[in-house]
């Protein structure tokens, strides 16, 4: 394990940002972590990068206690805020130079790590401006290069791709995975649910300080009853057929929107073919058929009963 | 020392610190300059009762000090009143035989409130009376020879046991320079400062806190760069003072080095207490001039401070600035640093309670 918290407590006065969390990451992981603002999750990140003094429980990095070891465990830890965490009066040289030389590079290998972490996102060419006259993606870029220049055995990523050109994200989401390879494990937080889905092993959901859910994408889709549902888009409304499909079996519930058909089955019901052949029969016309499969968003809303982006 | 150097770096790179920092006390002090460059002629009014061949070398020894005019005892007062005269002195009769015979006899001076610049004419009346003592302690009531002594005195030919600063009018210009020098300093420490409250605005503070630094390693090395470049804007605004106003910088440079490099950590002190108290550096530019303007104005920056009203003189002593300026017009008027260990104790004790106060509003580091 790279990462270990037991029973972590953290209190804002009377508020329990952190309720009793235990928290396993093994090395080689891109791990999610999810849950919607103000759900504790930068209080973790905090109480991980010894930021924030917690109130009870442990923290355990690379085998090392977080309390005992502090400075030894930074040194190893890279860190993506969510916030542009650079100068824009420095060059994007300047900037990489400046936290490289915080984590105790020196000399050559200072130059060759500047050089590596730029031509990693894209930078190199771009060395000697100021971020000032960087795009928004650009900046994440930078944002990025700052934090893995050292080379860190585990890297914490808060919501890298905020605001930024699909272009970049794309960049970004390809470096994660690159970087994972290069031997980091990497925390992973993001509102965007698509990009959990795409570069996560594990998935952690964290509500009002508590961990509500864990596991594998498709652990985590499993563990919601999810029904069926179907969206058929009509040529005609017909309130007859809304009524009759309501009467048919496994059917949960069938509402119209608009020329959209909203219908809810049992799990398992496998009636698509008898409700096509009552809508046909009533003679109103299909123009498109979508099955909704269980999406991450979906347990999360199951779960918190919010949007992840609320 | 990465920060310490960064941070001196990114406040050469910003043109507004550069401007604070050189172009604000090199501005006023030329300003100054051609203002007021043309030095003060000050009157002095002379009854010399004694009439002798030693009062008149003293009196000659005068004229390079202002304009003499000699008058009768009773036209003192109403002549300093209508400006006439700056500075009435009287020299009792019998003065040249009571210094023989070692009677320590004074000459009775006159000014209004001593404003500043009658300060320099005094002093060199008080070093006139010691060395006289001493010539004539060393002549042995001999007339001749202590004529002799006193002659060679005013020649210059030598100096009597202790060191004598000559005095002139152009310290009380340097002293009003200086008053800008501290100004800028202020102002520069609080712009300096302000790059901290930066650092917590751009979240470059919590990338460098989630480093291996120290968070009082960082707040050290931060410290340490606004005290280097104070130093360097002192060094700076000095050397255009000496070699290109030719301003006098008082017998001991060093001494006034000294004083402004405490009321450097004094400066350092006001700029972090304000940073600390403010919620963003939007608030710190705000703040800062409606705090310092009335420190210089009433520490004696612009003006001497004898010139205000009690009650504002009484208040002054309460600003930092007022013991600085003390300190450097004692020191540039020919005092040593051990005359102003007391001042120099209260400035000390002003930057421990801006520190203080500066640390004393605590919080989560990563809040």
């Amino acid at each position: 394990m790279i990462l270990k918290i037991n029973n972590l407590v953290k209190r804002y006065n009377e508020v329990l940002a952190v309720d009793n969390v235990n928290l396993f990451i093994k090395e080689g992981e891109v791990y999610g972590l999810l849950g919607p603002n103000g759900a504790g999750k930068t209080t973790l990140i905090n109480t991980i990068l010894g930021l924030t003094r917690y109130d009870d429980g442990s923290i355990e990095i690379f085998g090392k206690d977080l309390k005992k070891h502090e400075y030894e465990i930074k040194k190893e830890i890279g860190i993506v805020p969510q916030d542009l965490a650079i100068y824009e009066d420095l060059t994007a040289y300047e900037n990489i130079a400046y936290f490289g030389r915080l984590y105790g590079l020196r000399g050559n290998l200072l130059k060759e790590r500047i050089e590596e972490a730029l031509s990693f996102t894209g930078l190199w060419d771009r060395r000697k401006d100021l971020p000032k006259k960087f795009s928004g993606g650009m900046k994440r870029r930078l944002n990025i290069a700052c934090a893995i220049m050292h080379h860190p055995k585990l890297i914490i990523m808060d919501e890298p791709t905020v605001g930024i050109d699909p272009q970049s994200r794309k960049m970004i989401l390809e470096s994660v995975l690159k970087l994972n390879q290069m031997g980091s494990t990497i925390i992973y937080t993001s509102h965007y649910m698509e990009e959990v889905e795409a570069i996560c092993s594990n998935i952690t959901i964290v509500d009002h300080g508590k961990i509500i859910a864990r596991g594998t994408k498709e652990e985590l889709k499993a563990m919601i009853s999810f029904e069926e549902r179907l969206n058929i888009e009509v040529s005609s409304v017909n309130y007859n057929l809304v009524e009759g499909l309501k009467k048919m079996e496994d059917v949960k519930e069938c509402s119209l929107d608009g020329k959209k058909l909203l219908i809810i089955s049992k799990k398992n019901a496998n009636n698509l073919s008898k409700i096509i052949d009552e809508i046909v029969k009533m003679g109103v016309e299909i123009h498109g058929v979508n099955i909704e499969k269980p999406t991450l968003e979906g347990v999360f809303l199951t779960l918190t009963g919010r949007s992840l982006r609320d | 020392m990465t920060v310490f150097f960064y941070t001196i770096k990114r406040i050469l790179k910003d043109k507004g610190q550069v401007i604070t920092m050189l172009l604000v006390p090199i501005g006023f002090i030329t300003l100054m300059m051609m203002v007021f460059g043309v030095q003060f002629n000050m009157a002095i009014g002379i009854v010399d009762n004694d009439n002798t061949e030693l009062t008149q070398s003293f009196i000659d020894s005068l004229n390079n000090k202002g304009t003499i005019k000699f008058i009768n005892k009773e036209e003192i007062q109403d002549q300093l009143l209508s400006g006439k005269i700056h500075l009435g002195l009287v020299i009792p009769a019998g003065f040249t035989k009571d210094t023989i015979d070692m009677k320590n006899p004074q000459i009775e001076g006159y000014s209004i409130n001593e404003t500043d610049v009658t300060v320099p004419v005094m002093i060199y009346i008080e070093n006139f009376l010691a060395s006289a003592k001493h010539i004539a302690a060393s002549s042995g009531g001999d007339y001749n020879t202590f004529k002799r002594g006193i002659n060679d005195y005013l020649d210059g030919s030598f100096i009597v046991s202790e060191i004598l600063y000559d005095v002139d009018k152009s310290a009380g210009t340097t002293l009003a320079g200086m008053g800008f020098l501290v100004m800028s300093m202020m102002f520069f420490s609080t712009s300096a400062a302000s790059i901290i409250m930066e650092d917590r605005e751009n979240k470059t503070f919590y990338r460098i806190i989630s480093a291996p630094v120290k968070l009082k390693s960082y707040m050290f090395q931060n410290i340490i760069s606004f005290l280097f470049l104070l130093q360097l804007q002192i060094i700076s605004v000095f050397l255009l003072m000496k070699y290109l106003f030719k301003m006098n910088m008082g017998p001991s440079l060093i001494n006034i080095l000294i004083v402004l490099f405490v009321f450097s950590v004094v400066c350092i002190a006001f700029a972090i207490a304000l940073t600390s108290l403010s919620k963003n550096s939007r608030q710190i530019s705000s703040l800062s001039p409606l705090l310092i303007m009335p420190m210089v104005m009433l520490g004696g920056s612009f003006w001497p401070r004898s010139m205000m009203p009690e009650l504002l003189i009484k208040i002054s002593n309460l600003v930092p600035t007022t013991w600085v300026l003390i300190s450097l017009e004692k020191i540039l008027f020919g005092k040593s640093i051990r005359a102003i260990t007391t001042e120099l104790g209260i400035l000390l004790l002003f930057s421990l309670v801006f520190f203080l106060l500066g640390t004393w509003k605590k919080s989560e580091i990563a809040d």
